[in-house]
């Protein structure tokens, strides 16, 4: 039976290439788009290893670093006092220009160790586990004497353990990384930027808030209301003397943030699905054309005693074959990208997103051969030979 | 002849109402979605205003300071080899580390060393800012940047009302702001604002004039209000680093590359002797690089940014051929099957002596006539999700936009579309033999 497919499909062989690069390149199509789709869902399932709700951020001015140090740290233990004295607060941080849903961002590399260890840089104050809920899984949070201790402490995510030191308990212990560093806590993510950031080695240092002078993160004890922003605003404003901060809802900032990858998301799968109902509409253009061009096929081995089911399942193998053929070439070259290591991401995505695609693919076809195929066994003999 | 082939053409497309839909379809689909993308490529890289020079224009973004040291790299290692150990040892000589920092500059720095340049006609320093001010009540979110008075010369802003501020108002610090209509709106409630006032950063500034908001992705090139940035708060002494970065008109005559080298050749003279620079930094470099460039790097970023820029107009080339690709090979198999349902037609005409162009000429008119009609449908649809994402906000600042030109295009798009899906098999028609049309129905 399937030689004899083979043989007809062969003998089409002009009309069935172009059928069957179609549906090839409807395969790479799906194959990038689902494994896009994988590896962003993948990153959204992750915790980001901190609280935004009802939290506000104060990007302070630049003009901030026209006052010199002293001033500065007046201006930050003023500003500190002025906001947890407001009623609603209920706690406050300080960082430096990296911060949560911001796009700047601080690293530093070193192979001091004799590999290279390369990490992203987040400077806090000792307030920020309160402030943003941080909960360390393994060691503890950072404590006043961590300030003045000379092995500079610091908590690691657990990426960077994975990535640098697997199996090993390195808590307590001092890297060489960009001058010494004592890991005393481990942390499960510190994804300042978001659901859809990359997992990436990163690591806390603390800083007396005296030093850290860019941001300002505040935590209400209630809600974050409209009104509340004017206020807190204002206490900036009075207790810095500059006008020019901004004020952002971190829940906004998150949401603003994710939209945009959102929007990319939908848009790839929206013109991808597209791509594949135009594929499928015309596979069922050309299916049902090729298959009433052959009635006088149908109608003799209808004559020799084919059953109609038998005539059903001919010509759905037939483009089942034809479309395994094509799935086949697709994915010949869809598993080379996790087999060379082309990309950086987790081979699994690749692997996951062929055998989807494949599924999806093939369902497709089986379900634009379906109608063509059941109208050509409903063909009579009578009919379709003397047509001829 | 013309009129008989679209006449048979209209006729045949009725008479396959099935094949005619799956068709249509396809094609107003994918064209819709082309013009979506063409649009908003033609805003963000088109030269409408502000952007009238865009081909002139020059960003120099950074102040890049760095010193290259030389490492010499020992690594020690022991194996067995034949039942003995020893020690295999490797010698990097000359391995280089770089150690910089970069940053928007001093306005200074590129008054002082990018004035003197011959081949820049204009040049403006600007230093942007997100600001959000509380007014009634509500809260707006502004874009500020504040510049010198050249900054109308770089960027053909459109002036609805009032002046742009001048140099005398540069000089005098004076409190003055250029603000765009849709701010206006926002802000005031009505565009006659010309003379009222505006709090920012506790002091009240005066609207000078009204301009028309542009909507471009890359900042800065459409903010919500411009200001002189002499009343801005700023430190006396000279550093490398501050809030400015410049923009730079060039002599349409001079290329960019040799604008970006006298660029370049001019932070080299960028005394290296100051204060400031405490990690001996041995060279200056200022980051010169074109709106493309720029643009690109924005989506693919790679130091160089001419390596961004062509990496990026692969992929989305690639990309877009590949969109356009599978469509057009469906329309091709479509074509197919529908041309040698026609084959006895085909026969008869050619026994009545039609010559191969002539077939190939009706079925491609007979392709564009389809075509034309998807795009028409095609059209309809991408203006209105044009004018749903516009509305909707969902590509942040960037606006779609659909001008003469946008429709210009996609008309060119939907005839070469129409081509292509229709010469293969238009060609593959043509070359049947007489004998092989006539008798049909071949098992």
């Amino acid at each position: 039976m399937i030689t004899q497919i083979l043989k007809l499909i062969w003998n089409k062989k002009a009309s069935n290439a172009l059928m069957l690069l179609e549906i090839f390149l409807a395969f790479l199509v799906l194959f990038f788009a689902i494994a896009y789709t994988i590896s962003q869902m993948n990153k959204v399932n992750r915790p980001i290893g901190f609280d935004y709700e009802n939290r506000a951020m104060v990007k302070m001015s630049h003009e901030v670093f026209n006052l010199d140090s002293t001033a500065k740290a007046q201006m930050i233990t003023n500003l500190k006092e002025n906001l947890l004295n407001d009623d609603e607060v209920e706690s406050v941080s300080f960082l430096k220009h990296v911060s949560p849903f911001q796009n700047n961002n601080s690293s530093s590399s070193s192979d001091n160790m004799g590999f290279t260890i390369s990490s992203q840089l987040m400077f806090v104050d000792l307030d920020y586990a309160k402030t943003m809920n941080v909960k360390p899984i393994r060691g503890r949070w950072f404590t006043e004497d961590d300030l003045l201790d000379e092995s500079n402490p610091i908590i690691v995510n657990q990426q960077f353990m994975d990535e640098y030191f697997p199996e090993k308990d390195m808590l307590d212990s001092i890297l060489d990384f960009s001058g010494e560093r004592r890991i005393v806590g481990v942390v499960d993510e510190i994804r300042y930027l978001g659901a859809f950031s990359e997992v990436v080695p990163t690591l806390y240092v603390v800083q007396p808030h005296t030093d850290n002078y860019n941001n300002v993160v505040i935590k209400m004890k209630d809600q974050l209301r409209a009104e509340d922003e004017p206020r807190l605003a204002e206490i900036v404003a009075q207790s810095t003397g500059i006008a020019t901060n901004i004020l952002v809802n971190l829940e906004e900032s998150n949401t603003e943030r994710n939209r945009h990858n959102w929007i990319m998301l939908i848009a790839i799968l929206s013109i991808c699905g597209f791509l594949c109902v135009n594929v499928a509409l015309g596979l069922f253009g050309v299916l049902s054309y090729n298959i009433s061009k052959r009635k006088s096929e149908i109608g003799l081995r209808q004559a020799l005693g084919a059953h109609t089911s038998d005539i059903t399942k001919q010509f759905i193998t037939e483009a089942l074959i034809l479309a395994g053929l094509a799935v086949v070439v697709g994915v010949f070259f869809a598993i080379q990208i996790p087999l060379l290591k082309v990309t950086e991401y987790p081979v699994t995505i690749f692997y996951q997103s062929i055998i989807y695609s494949s599924v999806i693919i093939l369902v497709l076809v089986l379900l634009c051969a379906l109608l063509p195929s059941i109208q050509a066994a409903t063909i009579t003999p009578a009919n379709s030979l003397h047509e001829d | 002849m013309l009129s008989n082939y679209l006449k048979m053409a209209w006729r045949v497309l009725g008479r396959k109402k099935l094949f005619t839909a799956i068709s249509l379809f396809g094609i107003s689909f994918t064209l819709g979605l082309l013009m979506v993308m063409l649009s908003f490529f033609q805003n963000e890289l088109g030269s409408d205003r502000p952007l009238t020079h865009k081909s002139d224009i020059v960003f120099v973004d950074n102040l890049e300071l760095s010193k290259v040291y030389y490492d010499t790299l020992v690594v020690l290692d022991t194996a067995i080899v034949d039942g003995v150990e020893v020690i295999d040892s490797t010698m990097k000589k000359n391995q280089t580390s770089r150690s910089s920092s970069s940053s928007s500059a001093n306005q200074n720095m590129f008054i002082d060393h990018l004035s003197d340049i011959s081949d820049i006609q204009q040049l403006t320093v600007y230093s942007p800012s997100d600001v959000v001010l509380y007014h009634n009540g509500a809260k707006v979110k502004v874009d500020i940047v504040s510049t010198d008075p050249n900054y109308w010369k770089v960027l053909d802003h459109e002036l609805l009302q009032g002046r742009f501020f001048n140099q005398v108002d540069f000089d005098g610090a004076a409190l003055v702001v250029v603000i765009t209509d849709d701010l206006a709106e926002e802000y005031f409630g009505t565009k006659e604002v010309i003379g009222r006032t505006m709090e920012l950063d506790k002091k009240d500034y005066k609207v000078i004039g009204l301009i028309r908001q542009t909507h471009k992705i890359m900042s800065p090139i459409s903010p919500n209000i411009i200001t002189p940035y002499t009343t801005m708060a700023l430190d006396a002494q000279e550093h490398y680093f501050g809030y400015f970065t410049a923009l730079v008109k060039k002599d349409p005559s001079a290329s960019i590359k040799s604008v970006k080298e006298q660029i370049e050749n001019a932070s080299g003279q960028i005394s290296l002797d100051h204060p400031d620079n405490n990690n001996d930094y041995t060279t200056a470099q200022f980051d010169v690089k074109s709106y493309d460039e720029r643009f690109a790097q924005g989506i693919y970023y790679e130091e160089d940014e001419e390596k961004s820029y062509s990496i990026v107009k692969y992929i989305l080339l690639g990309l877009l051929l590949f969109f356009i690709l599978l469509p057009t090979i469906n329309l091709i198999n479509l074509n197919v099957s529908r041309i040698m349902e026609r084959s006895s037609e085909i026969g008869v005409r050619k026994s009545f002596g039609a010559d191969q162009s002539h077939i190939v000429t009706q079925f491609i008119v007979e392709n564009i006539v389809l075509t034309v009609i998807g795009g028409l449908i095609g059209l309809a649809l991408a203006v209105l999700l044009i004018s749903l994402i516009n509305s909707g906000g969902y590509l942040g600042d960037s606006k779609m936009v659909l001008n003469g030109k946008f429709f210009l295009y996609s008309f060119l798009i939907t005839i070469v579309f129409g081509i292509l899906s229709g010469v293969i098999p238009a060609w593959r028609m043509s070359k049947i033999q007489i004998v092989k049309a006539l008798k049909q129905n071949k098992i």
